[in-house]
């Protein structure tokens, strides 16, 4: 009997323990993760993956906890696309980044799910052997080629480089391959080539034994690999909250490709580093300045991206124009495009589109919630991303909450 | 003495273990196979961060939950089905059915049963009931060999003296099956833990598993094998534990084995 409330004891005291550290239960910390249901503050999880596509997510979620005015978007790190649509679709996630042809079979599907905006653009690589002789993709005729996802734009574009360089269907074999074993894949030959998201692709190359063979700039300029996806029933629920998401998204890739170097609020230089606010996070100055150093600093934290700061910098910036974080609004004839595609492939065939039976642009985008959106809406997002006022001007490294009290 | 030589053995075959590693994996950076003081570097880095033993904890939560609740549903379970035929007829087919299935094939059924729970983090419940199906079939098996195999003339000197129901159970049957069922149990948290990396596949933010499966996407292998050297350890502790339970409990009844 004795052992029994022994192991009672041991089981509610892990309980509790739990609960605190990792569910943020029993605390007034704002860090923590927290429920949806906060008091005054309005508080929605937005679920990515660690990947350079999704870096407006961590920028926004770090922009919202450093602000008063703005409800509070948790930034949830998913490893695994099954896991993020698996969330979605119990019910227990309504906002997130998922590959834009993942997001249309979702909703073909019958997961009442809408993009509301785009996350980025380009930030896709097709990488080969340093060593190898593959010159365009016509040298990669008859070879195989890993793919991040069956449901994934990278797998379009290949489509798209087949049509180009006229090959036969069965001219290139595609491999389901998960990101991370990517390098690890091409390294040891299982494929001649692979197509993935930052930082994977740049990962060889930092290694030094991938050669990127195109950026899909050079290849399919201004390509969409993930979108901004929220369900139905939060479009329903709470609008504002989608607005609010859909319009920091949209400021953070505003800063990150056109802000100056002014630090964003919560961030310290090293020399302001003892006299600013203690809970500001101090970034090197060796480390750069430019808002993508500041978000690859920022998103290389625990709570976000957990990732060697370094390889973000390197994504970031060579060439800076890898990736891009600006025109993120929904365009019709950039869905078409992906949707032809898409239906040629097969990814509706469990519900084939046809004239009784119509998709488009409208079932799965909704874009109200960018065009509805004033910049007036903005202002806090809009001063903390970048446009100060001149008081901070003069004094141009201090970090925004000092300059307030 | 034995026990320092049975000792020294030990840390011979881990050392020499280790030493095969080092050599194996000689001169390697992050980014290939890591090496053991690599890892072991891992391991403070984690703790450094403080995030070492807030997964501890989680992993601990996820998977003594599982466990506790498989024991209290499968122990009778599998009592009822050693004791009863009828039981044993209705039950023994679907345990037989369900028992070969992989826990991580039932990964997005785990996440959509327990959608939209809002009193607790619903990944936690979807990963303490993969935890609960991986070890509930292996007690569930151990409990009812256990009763099966109670030798026969325990059973008749209890019926001569006309004890029945709670007691038969309580008196009788539980006490003699009772080594077998803690070997069983001791088992099958062996197998709880092992899945851990499995369960927390899905949505959570915590836990040694958790861990393993961001580093892969971090692309930080030191730090996955941080995580394996931490799970490796604390299975050790787990089970040494439910060695100590197995043995008192016993040793109460005189048949410990030594």
């Amino acid at each position: 009997m004795a052992a029994l409330i022994k192991i009672f004891f041991a089981l509610v005291t892990v309980t509790l323990l739990h609960a605190h550290f990792n569910l943020g239960m029993f605390s007034s910390s704002t860090d923590a993760p927290t429920s949806e249901l906060h008091e005054d503050r309005k508080s929605l999880r937005v679920g990515h993956l660690p990947v350079t596509c999704h870096l407006t997510c961590p920028v926004t979620s770090w922009v919202s906890k450093h602000s008063d005015e703005h409800s509070e978007f948790v930034s949830w790190r998913y490893t695994s696309w099954p896991a993020l649509t698996e969330d979605i679709d119990a019910g227990n996630l309504d906002a997130g980044f998922i590959l834009a042809p993942l997001a249309m079979v979702m909703q073909r599907q019958g997961t009442p799910v809408k993009i509301v905006h785009l996350g980025h653009r380009d930030g896709t690589a097709m990488v080969v052997k340093k060593d190898s002789p593959y010159q365009t993709f016509a040298d990669l005729r008859g070879k195989r080629i890993a793919i991040p996802h069956r449901y994934s734009n990278q797998r379009i574009l290949i489509e798209k480089l087949k049509d180009q360089f006229q090959f036969a269907d069965n001219e290139i074999t595609l491999i389901d391959y998960p990101p991370p074993e990517m390098p690890a894949g091409l390294r040891s030959g299982q494929f001649d080539a692979y197509i993935v998201g930052e930082p994977f692709a740049a990962k060889a190359e930092v290694d030094g034994f991938g050669r990127v063979l195109y950026f899909t700039k050079d290849i399919w300029p201004n390509f969409i690999s993930c979108v901004l996806v929220v369900t139905e029933r939060l479009i329903e629920r709470d609008p504002e909250i989608v607005r609010e998401l859909v319009q920091g998204i949209s400021a953070s890739g505003k800063w990150l490709d056109e802000g100056d170097e002014r630090l964003i609020a919560g961030l310290a230089s090293e020399q302001n580093a003892t006299s600013s606010a203690s809970n500001a996070v101090v970034i090197p100055a060796a480390f750069g300045r430019t808002p993508r150093m500041q978000a690859a600093w920022i998103a290389s934290r625990q709570e976000y991206y957990n990732q060697d700061p370094e390889l973000l910098k390197y994504v970031l910036t060579r060439p800076v124009d890898r990736v891009s974080y600006s025109q993120l609004n929904l365009a019709r004839e950039d869905f078409a495009e992906i949707q032809t595609y898409a239906e040629r492939l097969g990814f509706f065939s469990f519900r084939p589109v046809t004239e009784n039976d119509p998709f488009d642009f409208d079932d799965y985008c909704d874009s109200s919630f960018e065009r509805s959106g004033e910049w007036e809406l903005q202002l806090g997002e809009e001063s903390v991303a970048g446009v100060v006022d001149d008081e901070m001007r003069l004094n141009e490294a201090m970090p925004r909450d000092e300059v307030r009290e | 003495m034995k026990r320092i030589r049975k000792l020294l053995r030990g840390l011979a075959g881990l050392g020499f273990f280790v030493l095969c590693w080092q050599l194996a994996t000689w001169g390697n950076s992050r980014t290939d196979v890591p090496g053991p003081w690599l890892a072991i570097q891992g391991v403070s880095e984690l703790a450094g961060q403080g995030l070492l033993w807030r997964y501890v904890v989680a992993s601990l939560f996820r998977v003594m939950w599982g466990f506790a609740l498989a024991v209290l549903v499968g122990v009778p379970l599998g009592l009822a089905i050693g004791r009863s035929r009828w039981v044993r007829e209705l039950v023994n087919p679907l345990v037989q059915a369900l028992r070969p299935i992989s826990p991580i094939a039932w990964l997005p059924i785990a996440v959509l049963v327990f959608g939209g729970v809002r009193w607790w983090e619903p990944s936690d419940l979807a990963a303490i009931f993969l935890i609960f199906l991986a070890s509930i079939f292996p007690i569930i098996t151990a409990a009812t060999s256990a009763v099966e195999g109670i030798d026969e003339k325990y059973l008749r000197v209890a019926a001569n003296f006309e004890i029945g129901g709670f007691a038969m159970l309580f008196q009788v049957i539980l006490p003699a099956a009772l080594p077998q069922i803690l070997t069983g149990l001791r088992l099958a948290l062996g197998i709880a833990w092992v899945v851990l990396v499995a369960a927390e596949m899905l949505g959570v933010q915590s836990g040694l598993g958790f861990q393993i499966n961001d580093s892969r996407n971090n692309l930080r292998y030191d730090l996955v094998v941080a995580a394996m050297l931490v799970i490796s350890l604390i299975g050790i502790c787990l089970d040494a534990a439910m060695a100590r339970i197995e043995n008192s409990a016993l040793s109460r009844r005189g048949t410990a084995k030594r």
